[in-house]
């Protein structure tokens, strides 16, 4: 894992465990934004946006985390393998939810009952679910590394 | 040298003495890292006992130090080399004539 971000000149301190889980709050925040944004019609204009924010943010937050298929020292490895543990059930319990969701998709009794809106969000939620569940899939180990690394020091003492 | 110990074991359990020879020796954590073929944080984090090595990197810095394993890594609290090598390092008693 890298502990600061290199544009240029500019370098962006992730040392601090502080700092990394504010990226990854922030990242995600971003991500949900996006994702209500498709809910609702007067949002939508904040999803392109929304989309460069979370673009760049996306291309910071990869950086951090490095390459995690690329062969480290064996703390890293550790580290990587307990990421993916933690994350492998989460992109499960997405689809499950999906599924269930593609239920209003259907004729059912249900949503006739239900107001227009709310109707509308329903039809999209199965789809806005797969989403989610993409991008938890390739974000959550990374997220997990970020979240969970304690301080780290600058340079070699 | 005694403040430089492991205070407590950290996540791993264990206790060690890698930041006392270092500076012992005068190496810094960079070339021990490249030597044990880690990353520098990695050192970092085993001298603080948030990590606990394998076995190969243990023996791998036991060896690098030239010390034995236990000389180095210890599931209970170390003392100081000069006390564990030289006695309780109390003053030696009096004979009484």
């Amino acid at each position: 894992m890298r502990t600061e971000y290199v544009v240029g000149n500019i370098r962006i301190p992730f040392a601090s465990q502080v700092r990394r889980r504010w990226l990854v709050k922030l990242v995600y925040t971003s991500l949900a934004l996006l994702l209500f944004a498709q809910f609702t019609d007067f949002l939508r204009p904040i999803v392109s946006g929304c989309l460069i924010l979370v673009v760049g943010l996306m291309i910071i937050f990869t950086w951090l985390a490095g390459d995690m298929r690329a062969r480290g020292d064996e703390r890293e490895m550790h580290r990587r393998d307990h990421a993916h543990y933690v994350a492998y059930y989460a992109p499960t319990y997405g689809l499950i939810a999906a599924l269930f969701a593609g239920y209003f998709r259907n004729p059912n009794p249900i949503m006739p009952l239900l107001p227009l809106a709310l109707r509308g969000c329903l039809m999209q939620l199965p789809s806005i679910l797969l989403w989610a569940t993409g991008i938890l899939y390739f974000t959550l180990p990374q997220a997990i590394l970020l979240w969970t690394e304690p301080d780290m020091e600058q340079e070699a003492a | 040298m005694n403040e430089s110990l492991q205070k407590s074991p950290g996540e791993s359990g264990l206790y060690n003495r890698i930041a006392v020879l270092r500076a012992e020796r005068g190496i810094s954590r960079q070339q021990l890292a490249e030597a044990m073929e880690v990353n520098y944080q990695t050192i970092g984090f085993l001298e603080r006992g948030d990590y606990g090595p394998s076995l190969k990197l243990a023996f791998a810095i036991a060896a690098y130090f030239g010390l034995p394993i236990e000389a180095v890594f210890s599931t209970e609290p170390l003392k100081p080399l000069s006390e564990q090598v030289y006695g309780a390092g109390q003053p030696a008693a009096k004979e009484k004539p």
